[in-house]
């Protein structure tokens, strides 16, 4: 045969392969109007789909998985400590794996790449204003076995890690770097209608992540490289869709980046927090948070707190107002020094019932600083284990704003050309509460107030694609234009080599779930 | 030697070529209650017959509007008979192609495996909440509430009814477990998920209307081969047997 021959012995082999391949000719999925015409869209994951024209998993299988999501979700443990978009997603390996429904399998990995320029900590003396760079790294793998209880085991690792920034100078810290460590590890047991009442509780024992309410004082972080976790009991009590109530006693676990974490008995975190959604328009928490923590010698250091607090709140929907407001206060001691701190947030927003559903939301934050530092009364709020990310700016190596010693008014626009986009602007004012306190954990502070308040304002910038469940894609920029307060003497002295100018930073970032 | 392997080529890749094109599609609206055996269904008549199949699930009411608003479905199984009546009288289905193709069963179902007992589960009212969907716009529910008021039960449980939008919903009340029993569809207990699970009861078909499924050619499909094909395939016995195997009757 000649080489031109094989050639199309080749070709028509291959074209017979295409055509004899066992592709399913059976498609699910919805009718939806699309520029004014009727477009069928499927509704598959195109990977259990593959997976079963491919012969890897039975049909059987196939609608089996396909219906494990809503009301039908195989709800892990943790379903009741954290946000379920952080724990729910088509687990692509575990059904390769043939493994039973019993049995869940997760893994995960988020890597981005951040940089930004002129630093302002004062403990980043080295750096020149040059711009910084790093790769935070962060994976995961969960295995839960018990399915939907009433008996369940959850253990879920992650590492955490950072590259290119070794230099001196660079931003690495315990906030970036715990290097194949256990995050969660407990075992639960739930009941669902206890005593024929309706109601459902859990009880939890081992460690655990968690976040309360708008995560504000407690969050399982998600920006953030490092993850805070708890070791202890926590129970819940619930009428689904209705209220739930949770207590917890822990001791606070301390993260270190290459050893195991350990507990340590002289962190303690305790509380209870219940939320109710009897109705729509006033959805309220209710909470008391307590903390003892005596970890290091300094005695000033050591933190005694009572939190109080509470929030109401009505969800945002297309041509409605929504709003939320949020008080906390602190009582306690720091030391030997009294304590007695709040924080006042307020959000209005409004979804317009328009293309893309814009959201327009106001929000105003007051925390209170230490009015007369070296005094017998401390006042600067304490966040405990909070996250900012969501509404003051992007955290990891940037985040300069601490929800303490703050006020902060803010408008913030959110868009959603599609269901699986959403764009972002935002622009915050800041102020120091009070002047002659520390600025949030940058080390800055000027105890005569003479350098005055103004922190500036910032403009961030935020785009995020949601593939599926299993992809997404993250990319922001900040500009942060700073205020008055870095360029006095008192300050300048303190911060490295063009802390004052303003700063810019811009990440990239993609998760992949599996 | 050339000339022949090319005329080879030709007839193989002319072969290839052709037998998609006696493959056609058909797009359908399947009531949510039906899926299950439908997914069954679509197998072996793609298999059988080639023809390849677009299924869209979800409610029957929905499909009514989505029909009448134009949307080119070209078959139509819905979980009453009323919705494929109104769709020919209003010239949107086939004459004389409306089917019954399957004919639901109610049973009364709890999780607890003590609870059901039969008819004196309700008269006993043992029970704190009862789950039914709502009688106006679901046909189970309709049937659910003329059981009831055929044991003369229908005025004393009133403060004990508790009302889904659809039987899905209904259903959830119960797996929730917020509900501790309720009036349900066979072929939902008899899901994979929760089959031999509970109690329940199979109510007497002769305690209510029957709970008729239509389904109809739309006019969208009249001239479509394959929706033609997969009329003729509900009516044979593969599809009968799927269909008896998930609960319902035929006619």
């Amino acid at each position: 045969m000649s080489k031109k021959s094989l050639w199309w012995a080749l070709l028509s082999v291959s074209l017979l392969l295409v055509g004899a391949s066992t592709t399913n000719a059976v498609e699910y999925g919805e009718l939806v109007q699309k520029d004014g015409q009727w477009v069928f869209k499927n509704t598959e994951d195109p990977v259990f789909k593959y997976m079963r024209d491919t012969g890897r998993i039975s049909n059987e299988r196939y609608f089996q998985i396909s219906e494990q999501t809503g009301k039908n979700w195989i709800e892990p443990a943790d379903a009741i400590l954290n946000r379920r978009r952080d724990i729910e997603w088509n687990r692509y390996l575990k059904t390769a794996l043939h493994l039973p429904d019993w049995i869940d399998l997760g893994l995960e990995n988020r890597t981005r790449f951040e940089s930004y320029d002129h630093p302002w900590r004062a403990a980043q003396k080295i750096g020149n204003g040059a711009t910084d760079f790093q790769i935070p790294m962060r994976s995961r793998l969960r295995v839960g076995l018990g399915g939907n209880g009433p008996l369940r085991f959850l253990f879920e690792g992650q590492d955490s890690r950072s590259f290119d920034n070794g230099k001196p100078g660079d931003f690495r810290d315990l906030t970036m770097i715990n290097e194949f460590d256990v995050l969660q590890l407990f075992g639960a047991v739930k009941l669902d209608n206890v005593l024929s009442t309706g109601l459902r509780t859990d009880l939890l024992f081992g460690r655990f992540t968690l976040d309360l309410g708008n995560r504000r004082l407690v969050a399982r972080n998600d920006f953030r490289n490092t993850t805070n976790a708890f070791d202890g009991f926590l129970w819940q009590l619930s009428q689904p869709n209705a209220w739930r109530l949770k207590a917890f006693v822990t001791e606070t676990v301390q993260r270190d980046d290459v050893s195991l974490d350990t507990e340590n008995n002289k962190s303690l975190f305790w509380g209870a927090y219940f939320e109710s959604q009897q109705f729509r328009w006033f959805n309220l928490d209710a909470y008391y948070l307590g903390l003892n923590d005596r970890r290091v010698a300094t005695v000033t250091s050591h933190r005694t707190y009572n939190t109080f607090g509470g929030r109401l709140f009505k969800e945002a929907k297309p041509g409605e107002v929504d709003y939320e407001i949020e008080t906390a206060w602190q009582i306690g001691h720091r030391g030997v020094t009294k304590h007695f701190a709040h924080f006042q947030h307020l959000d209005i927003g409004y979804m317009f019932n328009l293309p893309w559903t814009p959201r327009l939301l106001f929000h105003f934050d007051y925390v209170s600083g230490d009015h007369k530092p070296g005094d017998s009364q401390d006042e600067g709020f304490d966040t405990l284990f909070g996250a900012r990310n969501f509404e003051y700016m992007i955290t990891s190596m940037w985040g300069p704003f601490y929800r303490t010693n703050l006020i902060t008014p803010g408008w913030r626009l959110i868009l959603a050309p599609s269901p699986s986009w959403i764009l972002e602007v935002k622009h915050r004012v800041w102020y120091l509460a009070q002047n002659k306190d520390v600025f949030g954990s940058s080390g800055l502070r000027d105890p005569t107030g003479n350098s005055g308040g103004s922190l500036g304002h910032d403009m961030q910038l935020r785009a995020r694609w949601a593939v599926n469940k299993n992809l997404d894609f993250d990319v922001g920029y900040i500009h942060w234009f700073k205020g008055s307060y870095f360029d006095s003497p008192a300050i300048l002295a303190q911060m490295p080599t063009g802390g004052n100018k303003d700063s810019d930073y811009f990440y990239a970032q993609m998760r992949v779930r599996i | 030697m050339k000339q022949r392997f090319l005329a080879w080529y030709v007839c193989v890749i002319a072969s290839a070529a052709v037998t998609p094109a006696f493959a056609e599609q058909v797009l359908v609206a399947v009531a949510a209650n039906f899926v299950p055996p439908f997914r069954e269904i679509a197998i072996e008549f793609e298999t059988a017959t080639g023809h390849n199949l677009r299924v869209a699930a979800g409610s029957s009411g929905n499909f009514y509007s989505q029909i009448k608003n134009g949307a080119p479905f070209d078959v139509f199984f819905s979980a009453d008979m009323e919705r494929p009546k109104l769709l020919e009288d209003e010239g949107l289905g086939v004459k004389g192609s409306r089917l019954t193709y399957a004919i639901g069963r109610l049973v009364l179902w709890s999780p607890n495996a003590d609870l059901v007992k039969g008819e004196e589960t309700l008269r006993s009212k043992n029970f704190k909440r009862l789950a039914i969907a709502n009688p106006k716009t679901a046909p189970y529910g309709l049937a659910a509430m003329q059981t009831m008021q055929k044991l003369d039960l229908w005025e004393g449980l009133q403060p004990q009814i508790v009302m889904g939008e659809n039987i899905g919903q209904t259903m959830g009340f119960i797996e929730s477990g917020n509900v501790q029993l309720g009036f349900v569809a066979l072929s939902q207990v008899l899901d994979p998920k929760i089959k031999g699970q509970g109690s329940r009861w199979d109510v007497p078909t002769n305690l209510h209307e029957p709970i008729k499924q239509d389904v109809i050619l739309l006019t969208k499909g009249k001239d479509n081969p394959a929706a033609k094909a997969l009329m003729e395939f509900m009516g044979g016995p593969q599809a009968k047997a799927i269909i008896e195997h998930y609960g319902y009757e035929l006619k």
